[in-house]
């Protein structure tokens, strides 16, 4: 094994997809690796092939997709790596939610609308970490309070709908750690959220990496978002990866004109109300 | 700076263009069990006051549920109003439920394409509202919804196409053209760029901003998010459940906000910081079963058994610049939660 | 340790095949359809016992083209007013002058004459064999189809206008006129429509226009039940907010904005609707109840088979495939049409 894989993680290489034959590619060459513990945000304009990416990463395409590259999950020293695109089906299953696990931007849409939370997570449980029936429901609220629940019995007991969008994306989220995954994947895991929720969300992100050593791959097209989160942003634009900087860099003055806008764009909201506060006495 | 206060005193002398006063809206919510039904009400909106000067742009910020897009429906006369009036330059909207001076208020839809019919082209969609204005004669609309969807910033080769063919950021403009195409005096954003990449967000609220300001429009726009409500607005109002509890003028507010809610709201901004911040804890409650008292009490670190006993009401804050209202009985003791947030 | 392979064969599927497949399959169906309505306009030109020209006595006639003229719907009473010459006889065109000509369908036989004798095999002379009262039984099938197409396509128009009216009304204005049209259609759907349709046909009386009129009357509940659905679910959309915030009328925003989007689901349904009602009329005439003995039906032709299903099983097949064949093109072009009007399935696939 190289010197490399002893810390990355997640690498893809020369990934490119096209949802059909003949069709124009979502994604163009691109590569990306994750190392152990590490933040990285895939930031871009909707329509550049983000959440492509995030699908491919679990092999969640569909199947008439034509995708060529490779993605290997090279995980921790308890796991083998394993090839994300080319092996079976049932490999696969072993690694979704076990190894990967991802959060989508809709939380309510993402949960079984007709199943009760607790029994939605203690579903899981029993999946991937083989509880038992009686264990699975006690591992379910205690997940549930670890996401940040004031109320985990209440909560439980709620259908899907009863939720907030807070409250359920906090669920969603409880059902992507309940296989105490290596990386998780996050589509957008807050835009469809308020201010404060937004802010709450965030928080728990990123006490949950402090506390589990999670790698993320943060998905969005909000670089305040990213900058909050990541410490590393990469940027898409026009399908192709164009950029790949450490936080800490990104105000460097050579960065790509495409990662300039959205740093300009996700400024330009708050330079206004700074300007107003700075204005006034 | 002084520009701002010159225009406000003189547009304070002016009548109000949109007064709404008092404004009631709610639902039945039948909640279906087995074989039963339980009928009760949820108030969306309680008792809601506001008044725009012409050219003013006011933004009702909230939360989700919060009832402001119920309050932009009322205003539209989208909703039926339980108690209150909507009054365009001192007249009731509903007693002179005329179509014309309904079509005096338009508005701008949060989700752009749902708010357009798939199967219309887009310069079918800006003329259509042009079928029901009397003014206009057949021979003026494609010349209006020209000049419509120039004044928007779309693309006049794109008129052709079909909503689904359309960035979302375009599809907004389609919307604001189509709002504009009657050449109304207010018009209510609602949420118009939440939907949007952030870059297509700065888009949109520049040309927004033009617009209000060349057209002297006087604009509701209803956010979520207070950096969007700053960029635009030069007046607030905070909602919260169904209720204003805190408005003014828009850098008052920012910087000295006197409601906790709106202390929270502004805390939140700050996404890199978040982690130093205290977080106000808790869920927005259900308007189905709103709290006693103040609504905000059961989230609010500095509530007294006063808060449960007493809905405060808005009320000046006794500051020189008497146009800040807040509704909280503890608006002076603020300053211990901007304490508590800072050391902690 | 080689993990990366650069194509993946199981990952290379192929989607443009699939949809080949349904394109071809489609085409197909599309084809034969329009083949069987053809057939059905023109059937005196395929199958009749009178040429399509003929000389006599020096004049020359067209009597096989005037009678599909006849036929033909709307157009038809005006041709049916100049009355043409016709043959005496099947007999005449073997008594034709020495100088006469005729030119003959490539069936010179009409659906109700017995040419032959009883249940011939199929033959140069009759492609499908005589039935048992020696008719011929590819005129019998072209007429057949002529009814078939009458039935299912007017019966459909009709439940259709019935059913967007009653189901447009129900969805739109909502209220009491919603709940009192909600319950006409929960009791016409209770109650049991082939029953229905035995006793009205028992008193309207036999023909086709009474088996559309009975088809159609009891058929529109689905398409109502459809159109109202629509109209409810339409009426929360936001750019029917949109159109009332404009000022639009109720009329306006029912005929431009919620008819439209409420049409494709009932065009889909109407094409399933006119299998259905070819397979009602072939199983009315089949218990006798339908268009009359008068008339050549694949229902009555299956009737007439079965009399004799031990002796010769072989006349079941012809009425039988053209039913089925016709049934499954409906279906097949129901489905393509579902497909091809659902906004979701056309453009919904690609995603960021």
């Amino acid at each position: 094994m190289s010197e490399r894989s002893a810390h990355s993680m997640f690498e893809v290489t020369d990934l490119s997809v096209r949802y059909a034959r003949g069709e124009a590619p979502v994604l163009r060459d691109v590569s990306l690796t994750i190392d152990r513990g590490e933040s990285i945000a895939l930031v871009g304009d909707s329509g550049c092939g983000k959440s492509t990416l995030a699908l491919a990463a679990i092999r969640l395409l569909p199947k008439t997709a034509c995708i060529r590259g490779s993605i290997v999950l090279r995980g921790d020293h308890r796991a083998m790596p394993v090839d994300i695109l080319g092996s079976d089906e049932r490999a696969i299953e072993r690694v979704r939610g076990r190894r990967i696990a991802m959060v989508f931007q809709d939380p309510i849409g993402s949960l079984n609308p007709v199943m009760r939370i607790e029994k939605q997570l203690a579903e899981v449980l029993r999946v991937v970490r083989g509880a038992s029936r009686s264990t699975a429901r006690r591992a379910a609220l205690e997940s549930l309070d670890r996401v940040g629940i004031a109320d985990p019995i209440r909560v439980g007991r709620a259908y899907p709908h009863e939720l907030s969008g807070g409250m359920a994306q906090r669920v969603a989220l409880a059902l992507a750690l309940a296989g105490e995954p290596e990386l998780l994947i996050a589509d957008e895991p807050t835009s469809a959220l308020d201010g404060i929720v937004q802010a709450q969300i965030v928080e728990l992100i990123r006490e949950t990496q402090r506390q589990t050593n999670l790698s993320l791959l943060l998905i969005t097209h909000d670089m305040a978002i990213a900058k909050s989160l990541a410490n590393r942003v990469c940027v898409i634009e026009a399908n192709r990866l164009v950029d790949d900087c450490p936080i800490d860099q990104l105000t460097a003055s050579n960065r790509h004109a495409a990662t300039e806008r959205l740093i300009q764009a996700a400024e330009f909201k708050r330079s206004a109300a700074i300007t107003l506060m700075e204005r006034t006495p | 700076m002084t520009k701002s206060t010159h225009t406000s005193q003189e547009t304070e002398r002016q009548a109000p263009r949109l007064r709404i006063s008092n404004l009631h809206v709610s639902f039945a919510n039948r909640a279906h069990r087995w074989l039963q039904r339980n009928a009760s009400r949820i108030h969306a909106v309680h008792g809601v006051d506001l008044s725009l000067q012409p050219g003013a742009c006011l933004g009702l910020v909230g939360e989700s549920g919060c009832g402001k897009s119920t309050l932009a429906r009322a205003i539209m006369g989208l909703v039926p109003l339980d108690r209150g009036t909507v009054a365009l330059d001192g007249s009731d909207v509903q007693c002179t439920n005329s179509r014309s001076s309904r079509q005096r208020i338009q508005m701008i839809f949060q989700h752009a394409h749902a708010s357009m019919n798939p199967r219309m082209t887009v310069e079918s969609i800006v003329t259509d509202p042009l079928r029901f204005d009397d003014r206009c004669r057949k021979s003026e609309r494609t010349q209006r919804v020209a000049g419509a969807l120039q004044l928007a910033g779309f693309d006049e080769q794109l008129r052709g196409r079909y909503p689904h063919e359309l960035s979302g950021g375009q599809l907004q403009r389609v919307a604001i053209a189509r709002a504009l195409v009657l050449e109304p005096d207010v018009v209510i954003c609602d949420e118009p760029v939440s939907a949007l990449d952030v870059s297509a967000q700065a888009e949109i609220l520049a040309q927004l901003k033009d617009i209000q300001q060349t057209r002297s429009l006087t604009m509701i726009f209803i956010t979520h998010d207070l950096d969007i409500a700053a960029a635009i607005c030069d007046r607030l109002a905070v909602m919260y459940l169904g209720r204003i509890v805190e408005s003014g003028p828009t850098a008052e507010i920012l910087r000295h906000p006197k409601h906790p809610y709106t202390h929270y709201l502004s805390t939140a901004r700050n996404l890199e910081r978040t982690g130093g911040l205290a977080q106000l804890e808790g869920e927005p409650p259900s308007p189905t079963a709103p709290p006693a008292g103040c609504a905000f009490h059961p989230r609010c670190p500095i509530r007294t058994d006063q808060c449960i006993a007493q809905t405060p009401s808005l009320a000046s804050t006794g500051q020189p610049s008497s146009q800040h209202q807040v509704a909280c009985h503890h608006s002076d003791r603020i300053v211990e939660l901007q304490k508590i947030t800072t050391t902690d | 340790m080689t993990i990366a392979n650069p194509t993946n064969p199981i990952l290379w599927t192929d989607r443009a095949s699939a949809s080949k497949r349904r394109n071809w399959l489609t085409r197909s169906a599309a084809a034969i359809a329009i083949t069987f309505i053809l057939v059905a306009l023109l059937a005196p030109l395929l199958a009749w016992h009178q040429p399509i020209v003929c000389k006599y006595q020096g004049k020359y006639y067209f009597p096989a083209i005037s009678d599909t003229a006849s036929r033909l719907p709307l157009v038809g009473s005006w041709f049916q007013k100049a009355k043409p010459f016709r043959f005496p006889s099947f007999d005449a065109r073997t008594e034709l002058e020495p100088n006469a000509f005729a030119l003959w369908p490539p069936v010179p036989y009409g659906p109700m004459e017995m040419v032959a004798d009883a249940n011939c095999a199929a033959s140069r002379a009759h492609w499908l064999g005589t039935d048992d009262r020696g008719r011929d039984v590819l005129a019998r099938l072209i007429h057949g189809a002529c009814v078939s197409v009458r039935v299912g396509v007017y019966s459909m128009l009709l439940a259709g206008i019935v059913g967007i009216v009653i189901g447009g009304a129900a969805g739109f204005c909502g209220g009491a006129i919603d709940w009192m049209c909600s319950r006409l259609i929960e009791i016409m759907m209770c109650f049991p429509a082939f029953f229905l349709i035995l006793v009205v046909m028992v008193w309207i009386g036999n023909g086709v226009t009474g088996i559309i009129l009975v088809i159609g009357l009891t058929q529109w509940t689905s398409i109502a039940r459809l159109v109202r659905a629509e109209f409810l679910s339409g009426r929360e959309l936001d750019f029917v907010d949109a159109a009332r915030s404009y000022g639009a009328s109720g009329w306006y925003i029912a005929l431009r904005h919620l008819l439209p989007a409420a049409l494709a689901p009932t065009l889909v349904a109407l094409t399933f609707g006119v299998a259905d009602a070819i397979l009602l009329e072939a199983g009315l005439s089949w218990l006798g109840l339908g268009v009359g003995a008068d008339v050549a039906t694949w229902g009555g032709m299956l009737r007439d088979a079965y009399d004799q299903i031990r002796t010769h099983p072989g006349l079941m097949t012809a009425p039988c495939a053209a039913i089925f064949i016709s049934v499954l093109c409906c279906h097949i072009l129901g489905e393509q049409l579902r497909r091809s009007l659902d906004p979701r399935i056309g453009f919904g696939e690609s995603r960021s």
